[in-house]
């Protein structure tokens, strides 16, 4: 089979064997790789109700079909496992070379199950593999922990945890080369097994279908980005770019834990103000020719020396507007420490927001904070805080389990105050006024999400691929349009393709893209229905572990406070709404009004 | 003479050139086929490293090798004719920028595409360039190489 490695690797860290078998030729085309390929070993090796930080959770590495091809943003490659945060499938993609060198060295797909006795990490390089002793490697931070083993192993990709994922923070992550698996908790899964680490070498050919047309095809869509008129202002200012237009022209930006929609400081954390200041260079991911990922470093002052990968608009709302915080530097910090420690910044954001706002409203004292003043935008206590979290001290570990969680232990209201969707903390679209969106973040199938769906990009510009005219403050039709740019956007996961380049290629593109590399003939619809078929996939396993239609709810704070002030001022999602567009929803998805799938969409889909 | 500048601080570490270079000579991908090749430095920097067909060096590898089979062909670059390589390894350890490979029994080098090089395709912020020699520039990615032989 023309680009793909042909196998995959078991590990269990139990046992500590190490299985090799073939990839099932009934799979390539039913699932094609990424979030495919995962969800079909998710489902079929991941016992119902299995506890997420024991034995029989499966931590799955998953390249995307594409990854170690020059298929402009085709390097993107994804962890998954069933989630410690949300109970349901966890999956968090990033783009880091990770991928392409798996594949490289043999695999299509990763499988990590059981449980060390003590610290390991795994090494692979080719069919070389290994499981090693880690134990000088615990406690270590990620970027320490790669500088070691790259030490011992020589040129190898390194995915690592930090502290975080050690001390089974619900929302700690993978990080690879400054590079996170960010999501879910996927580094809790890993710290769950004692698995501190994977490094990988590949030195394998991929062999493309056909390499001269491959190569006048990667020239191709190479050309249509670099010539895009995005392109100046997202290799400039990265994903922050839009801020100012999300915050002031939309009033859409989640401000003080989402007691506002309009952050008053955002001059202060825009990126056309910082990144002429602490830019140093472009760090893009595998094969992006337009590359939205930045080194930020301080020369001077206390945190001179500083450097990170950053810093995303969605760390720029969680750690910057979330927590009323508009100082960039202090927003650097707090970014390095949770790459450092290994901690899902948006998560990690939203649980010091979350907090912060009980303390303004008295619910917690500067005695449950351990003598911190929570006041919003104050940096050392957000600092403090997150460190506290990484580390599981004091208030720190009650915030380690989630908003969701945590309210459930503070109680006194403070459910009111926890924002999330299946117990994920939300990224940075004020859905109150963007509603297909706030449908998104309801059906994303790993609790709320922008990526499952990219909706927000639709429904604030109102044109998208096949969609036109769209109004961001109705509720008509958003049940169809989620449920076409799910299965749209879920192919860029199995062809491990960046979704910033969602507009280059769609169905249309991926026909040609597919022959060239593998040789396999798709229509449009049929790429469409594989994507479809993967949802439906990741929605069965999140139901064979309990989901049901009240999971798929609102928090109340965005369906009883309106944004305050601003471009989207007096809008909330109400229960009408909701209910409609959830209605909506798994009708065009052929589920009932409980979620559960007709028989006939599961045999039309294979899933029978 | 026109050669292939690396730009240190400008490079991405999309490999995209180590990427496209061996799906153009080889017609699959493998960065081990990479006539070019980054080398990541931390967080700090990425290191293409390429040949510069000796306006920065003194062609050191025509000199070692024992069957003359590294020379310009056809006017546009120095490069090693796979058919008479006996695969003794000795460019490779004399080449000062680690811009010689081997695999299996052969050893390969960039040959500027016959004067028109795929990997200048597909750099869009220009890390790397086809121009005149810089030399300041090829000093700066000789310590790079060096520094990751």
């Amino acid at each position: 089979m023309k680009g793909f490695a042909g196998r995959i690797l078991k590990i269990d860290l139990t046992s500590r064997a190490v299985e090799k078998s073939p990839l099932p030729e009934s799979l390539v085309r039913t699932y094609l790789g990424g979030t495919g390929f995962a969800a079909r070993f998710l489902y079929d090796n991941v016992p119902s109700n299995a506890d997420a930080l024991g034995p029989s959770n499966v931590l799955i590495l998953a390249p995307g079909l594409l990854n170690g091809f020059p298929v402009p943003t085709g390097g993107k490659v994804l962890f998954c496992a069933k989630s410690p945060l949300t109970g349901t499938i966890a999956e968090s993609v990033m783009g880091a070379r990770l991928g392409s060198e798996l594949k490289r060295a043999g695999y299509d797909l990763l499988l990590v199950s059981g449980m060390s006795g003590s610290p390991c990490y795994v090494y692979i390089d080719d069919d070389d593999v290994e499981i090693r002793d880690a134990g000088d490697l615990w406690g270590k931070d990620t970027r320490a922990t790669a500088e070691d083993i790259r030490r011992t192993e020589g040129d190898a990709v390194v995915a690592c945890i930090g502290i975080a994922g050690e001390n089974l923070v619900r929302y700690a992550n993978i990080d690879c080369e400054d590079r996170q698996s960010g999501r879910g908790g996927l580094g809790a899964v890993m710290g769950s097994k004692k698995l501190k680490a994977i490094a990988v070498k590949g030195t394998g050919d991929l062999v493309p279908h056909d390499a001269d047309k491959l190569m006048e095809l990667c020239l191709r869509y190479y050309g249509r980005m670099v010539e895009s008129p995005a392109f100046n202002d997202d290799t400039k200012y990265g994903t922050g770019e839009f801020l100012e237009w999300m915050n002031s022209e939309k009033g859409t930006f989640p401000t003080r834990n989402w007691r506002e929609g309009v952050f008053d400081d955002r001059e202060k954390i825009d990126p056309y103000y910082w990144a002429p200041l602490y830019m140093k260079r472009n760090n893009a991911c595998l094969a992006c020719p337009k590359p939205c990922g930045r080194i930020f470093g301080i020369d001077e002052g206390r945190y001179a020396g500083l450097r990170i990968d950053g810093i995303e608009y969605e760390l720029l709302y969680s750690l910057g507007g979330l927590c009323g915080m508009g100082d960039i530097e202090e927003l650097a910090r707090a970014n390095e420490l949770c790459d450092l420690h290994g901690l899902d910044g948006i998560s990690a954001g939203a649980a010091v927001a979350f907090a912060m706002d009980l303390f303004q409203d008295g619910i917690l004292t500067r005695e449950d904070a351990g003598g911190l003043n929570l006041e919003f935008g104050n940096p050392e206590a957000e600092l403090k805080l997150i460190e506290m979290i990484a580390r599981r001290e004091g208030l720190g570990d009650v915030l380690a389990e989630g908003v969701k969680r945590a309210s459930e232990r503070i109680g006194k209201g403070s459910e009111d105050y926890a924002v999330h969707v299946k117990g994920m903390e939300p990224p940075a679209y004020d859905v109150r006024g963007i509603k297909g969106m706030a449908l998104a973040f309801m059906t994303s199938s790993r609790g709320a999400c922008h990526l499952r769906s990219c909706a927000y990009a639709l429904e604030l510009t109102g044109k998208f691929w096949k969609f036109e005219g769209v109004d961001r403050f109705s509720t008509e039709g958003k049940g169809v349009e989620i449920k076409e740019l799910e299965d749209m956007m879920t192919v860029y996961d199995v062809l491990g393709v960046c979704k910033f380049s969602r507009g280059f290629f769609l169905a249309e593109g991926f026909v040609d893209v597919l022959r060239t590399v593998t040789g396999l003939e798709f229509s449009e619809s049929e790429i469409l229905e594989l994507g479809e078929r993967v949802n439906n996939l990741k929605h069965m396993f999140n139901l064979r572990e309990g989901l049901t239609r009240d999971d798929f709810r609102l928090p109340k704070r965005l369906l009883t406070l309106p944004i305050p002030e601003g471009a989207s001022k007096g809008h909330v999602v109400t229960e009408e709404e909701m209910n409609k567009m959830l209605d909506d929803y798994f009708e065009a998805r052929g589920w009932s009004k409980d979620g559960l799938p007709a028989e006939e969409k599961t045999r039309d889909l294979d899933l029978a | 003479m026109r050669a292939i500048v690396p730009h240190l601080d400008i490079c991405t570490g999309c490999r995209m050139c180590e990427m496209a270079c061996s799906l153009h000579h080889e017609g699959l991908v493998n960065r081990e086929w990479g006539r070019i090749r980054v080398h990541r430095k931390g967080i700090e920097h990425c290191v293409p490293v390429v040949c510069n067909q000796g306006a920065s060096c003194d062609k050191e590898c025509v000199k070692v090798c024992p069957v003359e089979c590294i020379r310009d062909v056809n006017g546009h670059a120095v490069e090693v004719v796979r058919e008479e390589c006996i695969g003794c390894g000795e460019c490779v350890e004399a080449c000062p920028y680690n811009a010689i490979h081997m695999r299996g029994d052969v050893a390969f080098k960039c040959n500027l595409c016959d004067g028109d090089p795929t990997c200048i395709k597909f750099c869009s912020l220009e890390a790397i360039t086809f121009e005149e020699s810089i030399p300041e520039e090829f000093d700066r990615a000789k310590d790079a190489a060096e520094a990751v032989r």
